[in-house]
């Protein structure tokens, strides 16, 4: 009898907690109406974007990851971005011209002009913003990027001229960086260290208001200088895991969704209520092999490992189709991107004549380093490359490391033999990735690759300034690298992205940025 | 009573910096090199030269150890190097956050749990028995990365009762408490019902039985008191995994905790954040043992310690 009582109480109980968590059913998604906590009207326009990271500041001259950069790029700007055909065009830079010497950039600048803070942009603004990314002071981590400017001259309110040490090619494409994004001096005098926190750029959008951990509000900026956000707010709430942005895109609670895994692509085409959004991006993702380990100096087995990887199936198989077969190292939507390159076709039995020419005719037993959570699927292929490997008599085990240890042992190479990597194109030109990755002794050269002569190439393509000549030398710099198959590369990532099929004017850009001033809702 | 207290108070520093030692050296210690994290895959060595001396980095092991808990005497957490922010800042958001939601889930899973447990005593081997221990066994085994992704597609997308974005009010809290409180709400249950089983087998219960005492006095009144002491154990080791285990459940639900927070800064390699996050939860851990040893007291008044 009391026992039932008891149950009684229990079922009760279970009652009171499902009854207390019911709240008002949220509003099915129609024009105007909001389910996130702002309050909505018919004027205002408030949308919800839910991203996987939080951004780590506001500064640009520290931003280090695409996710912050993205963040970034909706309230600064540059004095120069990419257009959609790959062109080089003047943002708060009205024209510009080279001095003969190729070492002097004079830029005419934008007038009425305003940052977010109020204060006037001006010369005097692009020669505070440079020279503090460049001061040791700062301590910026990106602050080598810069190291090609010698001078900053004010020449007038809106006429700056910037030398440079030496005739630098790629110039211009550095300027387009999100490290280079103008800042209000008067921001950052105010605000000392806390300038992270309280940004001044001159976007369209500007910083309402930042809840460390949940999200960043984001407020239209009426003086801006061109065509007028029509976004009024966007909320842009950090969401680490996949599904639950998925599932909140899906019930309305968010409008976009920013990074959309590929297993689950397929459940939101079906969805009526839902838009993906697709676009090639700058990122390549391959299969790096160590030189400084046999057999991976040998050309021939690197040839062979190319030849035994079925590319194709693993986009279709890993990756729903989501992914962009690959041609040399370079996205083919990067400017002067090698794009008419022979690709390494799959080929099991070329590669295993290849690996006997170089004396392996039974194979090897190797090592496949892979990163895992770091790029998507990153896990999935390192296992479908073993296994693809194994059928030309490649046996190698896979070995996972988190991010910090994986970064020691490609950069360390004392362990690595195969290794999963990506690798994306912060200026949108090839140069730096390919000095950074390919030449002796450089930064990114995991592989431990050294050619004599593409690093001189690599230098003469450097200093060249004439657009003609760099892309001849550029596509000869791939052209080297591909047929001395240094990656085994896989695939170029597609960047997913999905919206309420009644949000409008989301665009996306194959380096990751995407544009929020604009959105509409029908 | 008291002076036992302070005692305990007092010897939670030298614990403490034995664990920020432990944890200062495991994190220092760790592969991964935190200047080319913040620097990114295109830092030059130029860039990493400049980070380790911002940062301190290039100081020998002991000098930073020594500069990092003079500072926290002073009641500096340090400046977190993946966001420049002081570290004092998240964690005095975070922290509240982590210590609601797990103490929603604690209170669900000690008064569910214990409740459980006292019905499946009582009715030893029934079929109500074997259903909660069924359910406890499930509970037990599901993982609350799965639970969490149920709930929220039932009562979030299904139904539309729970928002998921948003005002991060009581309601917010409801999913994510249910999430974690069920591995917890299972121990518990199965715990408390030995608990009782054993204590309901001593002769003082059957003199109870035999003086004519209802029922409810001798499961409430007798048998439940002896078994707290285990129960009130349990319910404190479980208050430890909660608050660092809620990690998997505040990324699910995106709920700004600790844990995350904590889990975050270790793949970034960002030091400050990692000690103090760790710091706070083993002197959370360590309070909560403490009050533990003293509800012992007042369970059982034959336990003294002075």
């Amino acid at each position: 009898m009391k026992t039932r009582k008891i149950t009684i109480a229990l079922i009760l109980g279970i009652m009171l907690i499902v009854g207390t968590s019911c709240g008002p059913k949220s509003i099915e998604p129609s024009d105007g109406n909001d389910n996130s906590g702002n309050s909505v009207s018919e004027e205002v326009k408030a949308f919800d974007i839910v991203m996987g990271t939080e951004p780590t500041t506001l500064d640009p001259q520290f931003v280090t990851d695409v996710n912050t950069a993205r963040s970034i790029m909706q309230i600064y700007e540059n004095l120069v971005s990419w257009d959609d055909d790959y062109n080089i065009v003047g943002d708060l830079a009205e024209s510009w011209t080279t001095s003969e010497d190729g070492l002097t950039w004079t830029f005419t600048l934008k007038q009425d002009v305003k940052f977010h803070d109020g204060t006037p942009f001006n010369a005097e603004a692009v020669k505070f913003t440079y020279e503090r990314f460049i001061d040791p002071a700062t301590a910026s981590p990106r602050a080598s990027q810069a190291d090609m400017i010698d001078n900053i001259e004010i020449l007038g309110e809106h006429e700056v001229a910037i030398t440079t040490k030496a005739p630098t090619g790629d110039f211009l494409a550095s300027m387009t960086s999100y490290n280079f994004c103008i800042i209000s001096p008067e921001a950052v005098k105010k605000h000392g260290k806390d300038y992270n926190i309280n940004p001044a750029g001159t976007g369209a959008l500007k910083l309402k208001e930042w809840n460390f951990g949940e999200s960043l509000v984001l407020e239209k900026f009426e003086d801006y200088w061109g065509e007028k956000a029509t976004t009024d707010i966007v909320k842009i709430s950090i969401v680490p895991e996949d599904a639950s942005r998925v599932m909140m895109l899906q019930s309305g609670d968010a409008d976009i969704a920013a990074g959309v895994p590929p297993i689950q692509m397929e459940k939101l085409q079906e969805d009526p209520n839902i838009n993906i959004i697709t676009e090639t991006g700058y990122r390549t993702i391959f299969m790096g092999m160590n030189f400084k380990h046999e057999p991976f100096d040998d050309l021939r087995v690197r040839q062979a490992i190319n030849h035994a990887i079925d590319k194709q199936s693993i986009i279709d198989n890993i990756l729903g189709g989501m992914a962009t077969a690959p041609v040399g190292v370079e996205s083919i939507v990067i400017s002067n991107a090698a794009t008419d390159l022979e690709p390494y076709e799959y080929n099991p039995e070329k590669a295993k004549k290849l690996l006997a020419e170089a004396g392996y005719p039974d194979g090897f037993k190797t090592t496949i380093h892979t990163p895992e959570g770091r790029y998507a699927m990153d896990r999935q292929i390192s296992e479908v490359v073993q296994a693809q490997l194994l059928e030309v008599g490649i046996d190698s085990e896979i070995i996972i490391l988190d991010w910090g240890a994986y970064q020691e042992a490609t950069t360390g190479g004392e362990t690595t033999n195969l290794f999963l990597l990506g690798k994306g194109s912060p200026t949108g030109d090839p140069y730096m990735t390919q000095q950074l990755s390919f030449t002796t002794g450089a930064g990114m050269n995991n592989s431990f690759y050294s050619n004599p002569t593409f690093d001189r190439l690599v230098d003469k393509i450097r200093v060249e300034v004439d657009q003609d000549k760099r892309a001849d030398m550029l596509y000869e710099a791939q052209k080297i690298i591909h047929e001395d198959a240094v990656y085994a590369v896989l695939y170029y990532e597609t960047q997913t992205m999905a919206t309420r099929s009644n949000v409008k004017g989301f665009e996306i850009y194959p380096n990751e940025m995407f544009k929020l001033w604009y959105l509409e809702r029908e | 009573m008291l002076k036992y207290i302070t005692k305990r108070i007092v010897t939670l520093i030298p614990i403490l910096v034995v664990v920020s030692l432990l944890t200062f050296l495991l994190v220092h210690f760790m592969p991964g090199d935190p200047a080319r994290i913040i620097g990114g895959e295109t830092a030059t060595q130029q860039d990493i030269d400049a980070i380790n001396k911002a940062y301190g980095f290039d100081k020998p092991i002991y000098k930073q150890y020594y500069n990092y808990i003079s500072n926290i005497f002073k009641g500096d957490l340090g400046t977190s190097i993946k966001t420049g922010r002081p570290v004092i800042n998240d964690i005095k958001i975070r922290f509240p956050n982590t210590l609601k939601l797990s103490l929603s889930a604690m209170v669900i899973a000690v008064v569910f749990g214990t409740l459980i447990g006292i019905v499946s005593a009582t009715k030893k081997y029934s079929f109500i028995d074997n259903i909660f221990m069924l359910f406890a066994l499930i509970g037990v085994s599901t993982p609350s990365f799965y639970l969490g992704l149920m709930l929220m597609l039932l009562f979030s997308v299904k139904l539309g009762w729970v928002p998921m974005l948003g005002d991060k009010g009581l309601i917010s809290l409801v999913l994510p408490a249910i999430a974690l409180s069920v591995r917890s709400l299972a121990t518990m249950a199965r715990m408390t019902r030995s608990s009782m089983i054993e204590v309901m087998s001593q002769d003082y219960i059957l003199s109870a039985n035999a003086q004519g005492f209802s029922e409810t006095k001798v499961v409430f009144g007798h048998a439940l008191k002896n078994a707290m002491i285990t129960i009130v154990t349990i319910a404190g080791l479980q208050f430890g995994y909660l608050l660092g285990g809620a990690v998997v459940t505040e990324k699910v639900f995106a709920y700004p905790g600790l844990g995350q927070l904590t889990v975050d800064a270790i793949r970034a390699r960002d030091f400050p954040t990692v000690q103090a996050g760790i710091l706070v939860i083993a002197t959370t851990f360590v309070l909560v043992n403490l009050l533990v040893d003293v509800l012992y007291a007042f369970i059982n008044p034959q336990i003294k310690y002075d």
